[in-house]
């Protein structure tokens, strides 16, 4: 009967000393949330990706620490886009940040679990990448650059700055059918601003050339947005060549020498998609973050352009836009 | 004797209770630590939320008065701006230079509002009536002059009054949170300025709240929906949480306690569990913030804790198990010696003592235990003969009681017969006198009755069929001292014979000859008056019976009484049931009848009522109602209740005639005549009695059925069984048939009735039709004389001399009098024969007024009356017939100024609860009470010998009432002879379906 206590005594100890042993190796840390980076940039360094890391670091996310990145880019080139996204997918990241429809396409096509978080997407239900803003469904959420909101906005900018225009050239990524409900959006405002608008649905930069020959005195141009590098070169070179106003969808292309731009900032966007990838790391669901409207809108101009179309930019303009170039 | 496991009993109970106690007192402290250490955690918990909250609300808050703070500013005044002036103003005029360059500042204004307030996404400007002047946005196009009417929404209202406006929280795209915010512009709030503000500033500050791992915050607005919260979904759902126990704490609280006061309170959260909530309120705009964290966060801290207190209570709980072992073992030895020595005591072995040298309590109990042995050897010997002794005084004991056992079971027994027997005694005296024989050790017994003369036996209980002879030979005879029961009835008290053969009187041979020898006989009294007795006899030797037993017949024979008085008043109970049965369904068939006659005219349902339910409480087989035909002295069949085919082919063929029959004799006698058999009586000798006969009838009753001695009918019931009919039948018969005559009576009234109604309609239109078609007729040859009158007097055929033309105006003047007296008359004919109908349409009865006075003022004016018309100015536009009414009005106003030589004659109007209302008054003769009633009739006038003297139809006012009635009014006069008469109708102001014919 002793025998039987001292063995109870015995197991007793054993379960203590297993116990303090297990609470001590619970304190080990997590592992750091790894983002997958997909682009069609030139570096890894484009504005929504250094947006996003500073927007996480003010979120208390520490590169590093926390986080990790795995940033992919395809220099440009639009068909190794479904690869990279791909890869990215089987290098096991955690989440998959995208900006602009290409790259959210082809990362959407390569996974069906892995959360991603889109950029730069002009209209994400027209083009078919969520089903409804509040209520995304897959595994996709991010935040839409407002092409189609502010269309008319563009037109009544371009029409501020440069009152004599009659008829716009409306460009737009051929392939790209998120643009159908802009285009029908920009004709209907086009009707009450006693504007032309002529759409014109293009590929590539020479077929966008082609286009522009028929550009006159009085024409406007209105620049698609995102999508496409080459075609915004394509439009400064030639709204330049033929003294005709052109307005683009990004602060960007101003720096370049476009006249204007009236859109949402890529780096903002950037600070912006963080707080919605910092919810996803502690937990959310893509599904039940809805799709956010870019917050941050500005109005830039291009004041050596100006001049060199012969237009004075009003008072309006000037107290509207957030930056100039001169 | 070994009882089983009975050693390790005491060695448990030391061994759980050493355990409990040690555990006990471990548990205990560990739970009271546990305790105090989760409220503690609670606590920080608690405080933590409470500070984040309050930070977030002064956050939001100081955000929302930011938003406000630049709409003001920013907008302040456009002419503050030394810019405003210098704009446009060399072109235009000051004031629109002004006005332009006010506009155009304003726009600016807005666009510096838009770039340095990132949460503004649309600014408008609502001018002093509250139209959009220009509107401004981040998003789309911007718009001037839409002049969208805002004047009663509430941010105008709310703003022009000087107040700044926050509106509910609205979303857009579902997600995003907005509010807008109208502020006054200006000094004077003249104008407003609105602003769309985005709330997402505030949605994304609160998601980035952390209150530990499952810890969130959102905010809720003063109508109790969510503004902001971590999770969409809820968002989208537009939550009204004011349900949540903590926002109606929070509610409830007076804001001036909210620094230390109970901010917290355990609840269930947004998502379901309970939640630690704080929260802190945004006070201009009533909105809260909450900060929530589960319940079971507070238990984390607990954990490590628990696992030691739990390792130490069992390590506890093995040292004191090991204890009490060990103690328990050195308790519980000896006393297994003790227990076997006092087993060995129990089984009976008294010599072996007990050995234990424990040198403690427990050798002393042994030792206590040896002297008990001893003593016990000792006492053994005396019990046994005291155990015999006592055995004996329980056996008599026994034999007693099983006696009065057996006595009070029969009497229950008894009892229960009679309990289940109510109706028949014969069952009780079975019983009593089974038990009787049984109990009084008798040879025989029976209950004998009495009923004032003579003595029956009822029940016998005797097992020698050779005695039982004997005996029911002996009754039944009268009471005599001769006998014993005869002997127990005569003194109403118990008889005890204990041998027949030495009592002197006893007399009944033939018993004494079959061998009964001892008698015992009790009676059976009720209300003092014997009715029977219960007799016990012996034979052959004689034995007497004992007083006990007397007293046990005694008994059954009151319980043999009970029987008999329970019989007697069930058999009571159920005739008088029966009779208020009958009186019952009597009444209710009467009342059905009654209900029958007064609710329907159909003679022959009424009729068949009658029978049905006569036959129903008569308990007869069939019945009929026959009516009387008069001339001819017949009887014809009207119903009949169940007869055969043949009998009623039979009836039809040949009607009954006076005298014949049982139904002919009730008539010619009229009383009621009832034949009890058809085959035994001598006179029924009727053509029927054969088929009837035949049918299975015997019995028949017949009542005649008169009205004040006329004959009209004949109520007859038939009955298949033979025999005569009771008085109540015969008198219920009688009030049927009353009822019968009622019924018919009252059929042939309303036949008249109907008919004579209908014929005088018929004359009437009749009568009308004709009218208005003569009317026609007569018209159209006045028209052409008429018209041809005209053309002479107008010279077409020539100049007239100027004799006759005097005689032709009087034509003219005479032929448009009977030509406004053919009118009339068509009038009146055509709303009689009910073919005039209003043609309905708008008009106004001021209108109509004017135009009647208009017309009349004239003949006012000949005969020097005022006319006068008051109509009030806002008297509804009316729906009605405007020419009738027209009509109306010229005939009331005609018929004052016609009846009127001086004073005046005035119109008044007015309209009140959808109905107009209009008199004329006169100061004219008056009509005095009786006339009243008739001047509306046709062809009536006041005075008949003014008719002549004022002219006139007296058709007009016949003709107005009926166009009032049409449009659904009312026309009546009020008048006191000498002052003048008032002629008043009424008229729903929208008439919009012609009255039924009025």
């Amino acid at each position: 009967m002793n025998g039987g206590g001292f063995r109870c005594f015995w197991v007793a100890a054993t379960i203590f000393l297993w116990l303090s042993a297990h609470a001590a190796e619970a304190q080990e840390g997590p592992r750091p949330f790894r983002i997958g980076v997909l682009n069609a940039a030139w570096a890894a360094s484009h504005p929504t990706v250094e947006g996003l890391k500073a927007g996480l670091k003010e979120l208390g996310v520490e590169d590093g620490r926390d986080v990790t990145f795995d940033i992919r880019f395809t220099e440009g080139k639009l068909d190794t886009m479904p690869a990279a996204a791909e890869a990215l997918v089987k290098a096991g990241v955690d989440l998959i940040f995208t900006s602009q429809e290409v790259a959210t396409q082809a990362a959407k096509d390569a996974t069906k679990s892995v959360p991603i978080v889109f950029t730069l997407v002009g209209d994400p239900v027209g083009a078919g990448i969520v089903g409804k803003l509040a209520q995304p469904g897959g595994n996709v959420t991010g935040v839409s650059s407002l092409q189609t909101e502010l269309v008319a906005k563009r037109l009544e900018v371009l029409k501020t700055l440069a009152p004599a225009v009659r008829r716009v050239w409306l460009i737009y990524y051929g392939v790209d059918l998120s643009t159908v409900p802009m285009v029908r959006k920009a004709l209907d405002a086009a009707q009450r601003m006693k504007l032309e608008v002529v759409p014109k649905g293009v590929l590539d930069a020479n077929e966008l050339r082609r286009v522009l020959r028929d550009v006159r005195r009085d024409d406007a141009v209105l620049a698609p947005e995102g999508s496409n590098p080459d075609l915004a070169i394509a439009i400064i070179e030639q709204s330049l060549a033929l003294r005709v106003p052109a307005v683009f969808g990004t602060a960007l292309w101003v720096g370049y020498g476009g006249l204007m731009s009236y859109g949402p900032d890529y780096y903002a966007q950037g600070v912006q998609a963080a707080t919605l990838v910092a919810k996803i790391r502690r937990g959310a669901r893509p599904q039940d973050l809805p799709v956010e409207g870019a917050e941050k809108i500005d109005l830039a101009v291009n004041l050596k352009t100006a001049d060199l179309l012969g237009l004075t930019v009003p008072r309006k303009i000037l107290l509207r836009a957030d930056a100039f170039r001169r | 004797m070994k009882i089983p496991g009975s050693g390790g009993r005491l060695f448990r109970k030391y061994v759980i209770v050493l355990l409990v106690l040690v555990g006990g007192v471990l548990m205990a402290s560990s739970l009271v630590e546990l305790y105090f250490s989760y409220r503690e955690t609670q606590r920080a918990i608690l405080r933590v939320e409470r500070t984040k909250a309050v930070a977030a609300a002064a956050g939001i808050e100081q955000f929302l008065k930011e938003v406000e703070q630049q709409v003001r500013e920013t907008t302040r005044t456009a002419s503050d701006d030394p810019d405003a002036s210098q704009v446009g103003q060399g072109k235009l005029g000051f004031r629109q230079g002004l006005g332009a360059a006010m506009a155009e500042q304003r726009e600016l204004d807005f666009l510096r509002v838009l770039r340095n307030v990132p949460a503004v996404s649309e600014l408008s400007h609502l001018d002093l009536a509250g139209k959009e002047q220009l509107r401004v946005s981040r998003l789309d196009p911007d718009v001037v002059g839409s002049l969208e009417d805002f004047s009663q929404a509430p941010k105008f209202l709310q703003a022009r009054a000087g107040k700044t406006f926050w509106s509910p929280v609205y979303f857009k795209n579902e997600s995003e949170p907005y509010v807008t915010l109208a502020v006054p512009l200006g000094k004077y709030a003249l104008e407003v300025t609105t602003a769309e503000v985005s709330l997402g500033a505030i949605l994304k500050a609160i998601s980035q709240i952390e209150v530990g791992p499952d810890g969130y915050a959102y905010v809720v607005d003063s109508r109790n929906q969510l503004v902001a919260h971590p999770d969409s979904r809820l968002l989208r759902e537009k939550r009204d949480v004011s349900a949540l126990v903590q926002v109606k704490s929070a509610r409830a609280e007076r804001p001036g306690l909210t620094a230390d006061g109970p901010v917290a309170v355990v609840a269930d959260g947004l998502g379901g569990g309970r939640v630690l909530a704080a929260h802190a309120a945004i006070a201009p705009l009533g909105w809260l913030v909450f900060v929530e964290r589960p319940a079971a966060d507070a238990y984390a801290p607990l954990r490590a804790p628990i696992i030691r207190s739990v390792v130490i209570f069992v390590l506890g709980l093995g040292l004191s198990m090991l204890a009490s072992l060990f103690l328990a073992r050195r308790m519980v030895a000896p006393i297994r010696v003790l227990q076997e020595g006092a087993e060995r005591i129990g089984a009976g072995t008294l010599d072996q003592p007990i050995e234990l040298r424990t040198g403690d309590e427990i050798e002393a109990l042994a030792v206590s235990f040896n002297r008990m042995t001893a003593s016990l050897k000792e006492s053994y010997e005396g019990l046994e003969q005291k155990v015999e002794a006592r055995t004996r005084e329980l056996a008599d004991a026994n034999r007693d009681l099983i006696e009065t056992l057996e006595q009070q079971t029969a009497t229950s027994e008894i009892l229960r017969v009679i309990s289940s027997s109510p109706t028949d005694v014969r069952p009780v005296f079975d019983t009593v006198v089974q038990n009787a024989r049984r109990l009084c050790g008798a040879d025989s017994a029976g209950v004998l009755t009495y009923d004032g003369e003579l003595i029956q036996i009822e029940s016998l209980d005797n097992a020698n069929p050779e005695r039982a002879d004997a005996l029911r030979r002996a009754y039944p005879m009268p009471a005599n001292r001769g006998h014993a029961s005869g002997r127990a009835i005569l003194t109403g008290r118990p008889v005890h014979i204990p041998d027949v053969r030495e009592d002197p009187v006893y007399a009944l041979d033939a018993l004494q000859d079959a061998g009964l020898r001892s008698l015992l006989s009790v009676p059976m009294v009720r209300d003092g008056i014997p009715i029977g007795a219960i007799t016990v006899q012996r034979w052959v030797t004689p034995r007497p019976f004992s007083d006990k037993q007397m007293v046990l017949l005694a008994t059954f024979a009151d319980q043999a009484v009970i029987a008999i008085e329970n019989v007697r008043l069930f058999q009571e109970l159920q005739a008088r049931t029966r009779e208020l049965g009958r009186s019952v369904e009597e009444l209710e068939a009467l009342g059905e009848i009654g209900q029958a006659v007064s609710s329907t005219l159909d003679l022959e349902t009424v009729l068949t009522t009658i029978v049905s339910r006569a036959d129903q409480l008569s308990g007869t087989d069939g019945g009929a109602i026959y009516e009387y035909d008069e001339p001819h002295e017949e009887f014809r069949l009207r119903v009949t209740l169940e007869l055969e085919d043949e009998l009623i082919e039979a009836l039809r063929a040949a009607p009954i005639r006076l005298g014949e029959g049982a139904v002919g004799r009730a008539g010619a006698a009229r009383r009621p005549i009832q034949i009890p058999d058809i085959l035994g009586e001598a006179t029924y000798t009727g053509r029927l009695r054969e088929v009837a006969e035949r049918a299975g009838y015997r019995a028949l009753l017949a009542v005649p059925l008169l009205r004040e001695d006329q004959l009209l009918g004949a109520l007859v019931l038939r009955r298949r069984v033979p025999g005569p009919f009771s008085k109540e039948t015969i008198d219920l018969l009688q009030t049927f048939s009353a009822q019968s005559v009622l019924a018919i009576e009252n059929a042939r009234l309303f036949r008249e009735i109907e008919e004579k109604g209908h014929q005088l309609e018929l004359a009437s239109k009749h009568k009308s039709q004709f009218l208005a078609n003569m009317s026609h007729e007569l018209r159209t040859p006045m028209n052409a004389v008429l018209g041809y009158t005209d053309l002479i007097l107008d010279n077409i055929f020539g100049d007239v001399p100027e004799a006759i033309r005097d005689t032709l105006e009087r034509v003219k003047s005479n032929g448009h009098h009977l030509l406004g007296l053919i009118n009339d008359v068509l009038d009146l004919s055509k709303i009689e024969a009910g073919q005039l109908t209003l043609s309905l349409g708008e008009y106004s009865m001021g209108e109509v007024i004017h135009a009647v006075v208009s017309a009349v003022e004239s003949l006012a004016a000949e005969k020097k009356l005022a006319l006068k018309a008051t109509v009030p100015a806002d008297l509804p536009p009316g729906r009605g017939d405007e020419r009738r009414l027209t009509q109306v009005l010229l005939n009331l106003a005609g018929n004052a100024i016609k009846f009127t030589d001086e004073g005046e004659v005035s119109i008044q109007a007015r309209a009140s609860d959808g109905a107009f209302v209009v008199s004329v008054s006169d100061t004219g003769p008056g009509i005095s009470e009786a006339d009243q009633r008739t001047i509306f009739e046709e062809f009536q006038q006041a005075d008949s010998s003014s008719t002549r003297k004022k002219g006139g139809t007296g058709l007009g006012l016949s003709i107005s009432r009926r166009i009032v009635e049409l449009h659904g009014g009312r026309l009546w006069v009020e008048s006191t002879p000498g002052r003048g008469s008032t002629f008043s109708f009424t008229l729903p102001v929208r008439v919009e379906r012609q009255a039924e014919r009025a």
